[in-house]
């Protein structure tokens, strides 16, 4: 059996097929440079990943639908002149080509079908650079009208279109999973650090989070769900809430990496995100968003296990349909 | 001649491959890691059109200080030649109404295109105009962009008297229109 050290700490029932020859034979600063990088990992880590990056972004793309028109059409509120002030990037996108409505709407299924092919494995390559296209389109044209959501499946969607696409896990098969390089993970599970540390680095230098007194304004604005007036009574309590809010932001992605302390990452992650999304009412998709980053760090173990759950209710679909 | 033995056809793409890997995972994973530091720094600027063409710019500030704002309605009061004076929404196309909770990018956005303090302004209140001429038919006027915006008191406010909001009523404009 071959372990596979850049999928995780579990062991796999499968044997692996290697598509190329990796040298493990190497020391020094040389693996400790090109491991994380080149170490075999289980595509279907990849394929797992693909499929809750492809669920999301296709939510959020029809969450954008009922605002393509004011967002997108030479008739809409946002002024393709000005935004094209912001950089000589706003080009790159494809909206700056279509400007009517009907042609806005037509890019916007063309996108969803790359969406959904990305996710089923068909033609996923096309597919995922098609996905890629969409969120630096949408992005670069509707600058004022982005959250940070979109911006995060924008960085994911660039790193699912240059990694192996798990192709173990599609439509058109299901076939024992193969060994591919670690890079496109590695990158991911970085990602998730970079949005947490960066956002933590930039929240320190506000008085709000210094003082501990975010997090009863947040209760009071216009994201919360149940703004009350108490919650300016109870700030002594908010205060220290705050603060942990930012310590669980700097623990979650350490929690992750520690292959032995994961599981607990994952358990604070979502509850964290889940809490958010109880509290406010505006930013479900947020809280989608971060817990699909946290597939990036699925073990073999657990891949294993959400494999054979699906197989075997293929199964009892296949025989009840026979009977 | 001699022909190439199956091993060196093998390795040939290999290594290209693990070569390709290893330089492209370093080079992003530090553009990822330098991100953390200030923007403005020089190997920050100079790694700006990699971040953009890849759509990768590192900017996670989401909720970097406190929102200040509980609610807010927007309307676009549109004054007639005849005098009368109608209510319309800022929403474009169709000039429709606009609600805080139910449509929240729009909210985001709508503060981004009345904030005198980014570019858009000039451009949204000249789109605004040319739909106002559009539908009254030439009829219109003026128009206005009323703003009444909930914002949050200080907590010591709010606990001495339980009122979480202070109304703030903006007009801008009135901006004049020429018929047709």
């Amino acid at each position: 059996m071959s372990r596979l050290p850049g999928g995780g700490d579990g062991a796999s029932e499968y044997e692996y097929e290697y598509e190329y020859e990796y040298d493990d034979e190497g020391r020094g600063w040389r693996r400790l440079l090109r491991d994380p990088w080149c170490e075999l990992v289980d595509d279907r880590a990849y394929a797992a990943f693909r499929i809750a990056f492809s669920i999301v972004a296709l939510a959020n793309l029809i969450n954008l639908w009922f605002y393509r028109d004011a967002f997108f059409t030479s008739d809409g509120m946002i002024p393709s002149e000005v935004i094209g002030e912001a950089g000589w990037y706003t080009q790159l996108s494809v909206f700056n080509l279509i400007t009517s409505s009907w042609a806005v709407s037509l890019y916007f299924a063309v996108s969803a079908g790359a969406i959904i092919c990305l996710g089923l494995g068909v033609s996923p390559r096309l597919a995922a650079v098609l996905v890629f296209i969409w969120h630096l389109s949408f992005t670069y044209r509707a600058i004022p009208g982005c959250t940070g959501w979109d911006h995060v499946l924008r960085a994911y969607s660039f790193l699912v279109m240059v990694s192996p696409l798990g192709v173990s896990w599609s439509l058109r098969r299901f076939s024992p999973p193969r060994s591919v390089p670690n890079y496109g993970i590695s990158l991911m599970r970085l990602q998730v650090a970079v949005i947490y540390w960066q956002g933590i680095v930039v929240k320190l230098g506000d008085k709000y989070w210094q003082d501990g007194e975010f997090l009863s304004y947040f209760l009071l604005s216009v994201h919360a769900r149940w703004p009350h007036r108490r919650v300016a009574e109870w700030n002594d309590l908010f205060i220290p809430a705050t603060y942990i809010a930012i310590l669980i932001e700097i623990a979650i992605p350490i929690l992750l990496f520690i292959p032995r302390t994961r599981k607990f990452g994952f358990l604070l992650g979502f509850s964290f995100h889940l809490l958010i999304a109880i509290m406010s009412r505006h930013i479900i998709f947020f809280s989608l968003t971060m817990w699909m980053t946290y597939v990036a760090f699925i073990d073999v173990r657990t891949l294993d296990r959400i494999e054979f759950a699906v197989r075997s209710r293929l199964r009892r679909g296949r025989d009840a349909t026979s009977l | 001649m001699d022909e190439p033995s199956a091993t060196s056809d093998i390795r040939t793409p290999t290594r290209l491959l693990i070569s390709l890997a290893v330089g492209f995972g370093i080079f992003h994973a530090l553009t990822l890691l330098l991100a953390i530091l200030p923007h403005d720094w020089a190997i920050n600027r100079v790694l700006a059109p990699y971040r953009q063409l890849t759509g990768t710019g590192q900017e996670w500030g989401m909720f970097y200080t406190i929102p200040t704002m509980q609610e807010n309605a927007i309307a676009v009061d549109v004054g007639l030649r005849s005098g009368e004076s109608v209510e319309r929404g800022p929403i474009l196309p169709g000039l429709k109404p606009y609600r805080t909770h139910s449509q929240i990018r729009y909210y985001y956005l709508l503060n981004s295109l009345t904030d005198a303090g980014q570019p858009y302004l000039g451009a949204y209140v000249r789109r605004l105009g040319e739909a106002v001429l559009e539908e009254s038919e030439g009829r219109a006027a003026e128009f206005a962009i009323r703003m009444d915006s909930h914002f949050i008191r200080l907590l010591e406010r709010i606990d001495e008297d339980g009122e979480m909001t202070l109304l703030k009523s903006e007009t801008l404009g009135p901006f004049l229109l020429e018929g047709r």
